[in-house]
């Protein structure tokens, strides 16, 4: 006779969590031993008395709030996405307003630097390039005119 | 929908209910809330917080939809989530209690487990045990698979299981042959 498994082995035997050539020595052993066999037939009726034991029942109430309970959680989701989208939008917003005010401050200080020509040099530019209306040839010839010259 | 698959309808409603088919989910909620139910008051002990229990299972199972990869069945998954729920709520209740002073609360009168009945003497067992010993006799999970849900190994289970009914045999002793 094989020595007897333990108790541990009888109850994955139970459960059929055995090899194949495991539980065909186990089954050998049993027809002989009337200890194990009486130790497996123990564990058989604490399985079937657990497993056969009533069933609590969710009740139709029950069964309705586990409902009404997730389609809160459906639309505490979505509050939290949109909650989310507006705090991402008022990010945008901010620091798009932040660049922008920072641009204009730089364009500012920028213009505010930069030296101013001396008033002659619009004056020259006037004088020596005739622009609009006086490149025409009437205005070239009346500039002429008025500075002497002989021709245009 | 294929009904002879049930698995099949499951992973359909799974990816439906993802796509954001609150309808589909509502069925998956249906096809499994008895079940899990069943689980949950074995696990925690008592009706009231056993409900509690599942509605915060589903809530998180509809938070975790993009987390499910397929890997174990719909089944295991959302037992894997109500056996967290229900350890969280263990921890939380473990809190409450130590607040409250753990004393105050009156023993068992002596000789009480003569007349205790299946889910009271589960509920004598150690989350550890308790866990094991209902997937496998609820559930009729294998032992792998019970390994999958409560993340230890598949020889921890087989020891678990077999301590477990070991436990239950000498509170049910009077009921049994």
């Amino acid at each position: 006779m094989t020595p007897c498994p333990s108790s541990e082995q009888l109850s994955a035997f139970l459960d059929d969590e055995v090899s194949e050539s495991r539980a065909g020595e186990l089954r050998e052993h049993l027809r002989i031993c009337p200890s194990c066999a009486a130790e497996l037939e123990q564990l058989m009726a604490v399985s079937q008395k657990v497993s056969e034991s009533p069933a609590p029942h969710l009740s139709q109430i029950s069964l309705h709030r586990l409902h009404v309970r997730v389609d809160e959680a459906m639309d505490q989701g979505l509050l939290r996405f949109v909650r989310v989208f507006n705090v991402v939008a008022a990010c945008v917003l901010i620091a798009g307003s932040a660049w922008l005010m920072m641009r204009t401050h730089e364009a500012r200080t920028v213009e505010s630097t930069t030296p101013a020509a001396p008033p002659w040099v619009d004056v020259a530019e006037v004088s020596d390039t005739p622009t609009g209306a006086y490149s025409t040839p009437a205005a070239a010839w009346y500039l002429a005119d008025d500075r002497g010259d002989e021709s245009p | 929908m294929v009904h002879n698959n049930p698995e099949a309808d499951d992973i359909e409603l799974l990816r439906r209910a993802g796509g954001g088919d609150s309808t589909a989910f509502h069925a998956l909620v249906d096809r499994h809330a008895q079940r899990l139910y069943r689980l949950a008051v074995s696990l925690i002990g008592n009706a009231a917080d056993a409900e509690d229990v599942l509605q915060e299972t589903f809530i998180g199972a509809h938070s975790g939809l993009k987390s499910f990869q397929g890997r174990a069945s719909v089944k295991t998954w959302l037992t894997r989530i109500l056996v967290l729920q229900a350890a969280q709520w263990r921890r939380s209740r473990q809190r409450k209690k130590t607040r409250a002073m753990d004393d105050a609360i009156p023993a068992a009168p002596a000789g009480s487990e003569a007349v205790m009945d299946v889910q009271a003497a589960i509920a004598k067992l150690s989350p550890e045990f308790r866990e094991v010993l209902v997937l496998r006799e609820f559930e009729k999970m294998s032992y792998e698979e019970i390994a999958g849900v409560l993340d230890v190994p598949r020889g921890t289970v087989e020891s678990r299981l077999h301590r477990a009914r070991g436990e239950m045999r000498e509170l049910l002793k009077v009921y049994l042959p």
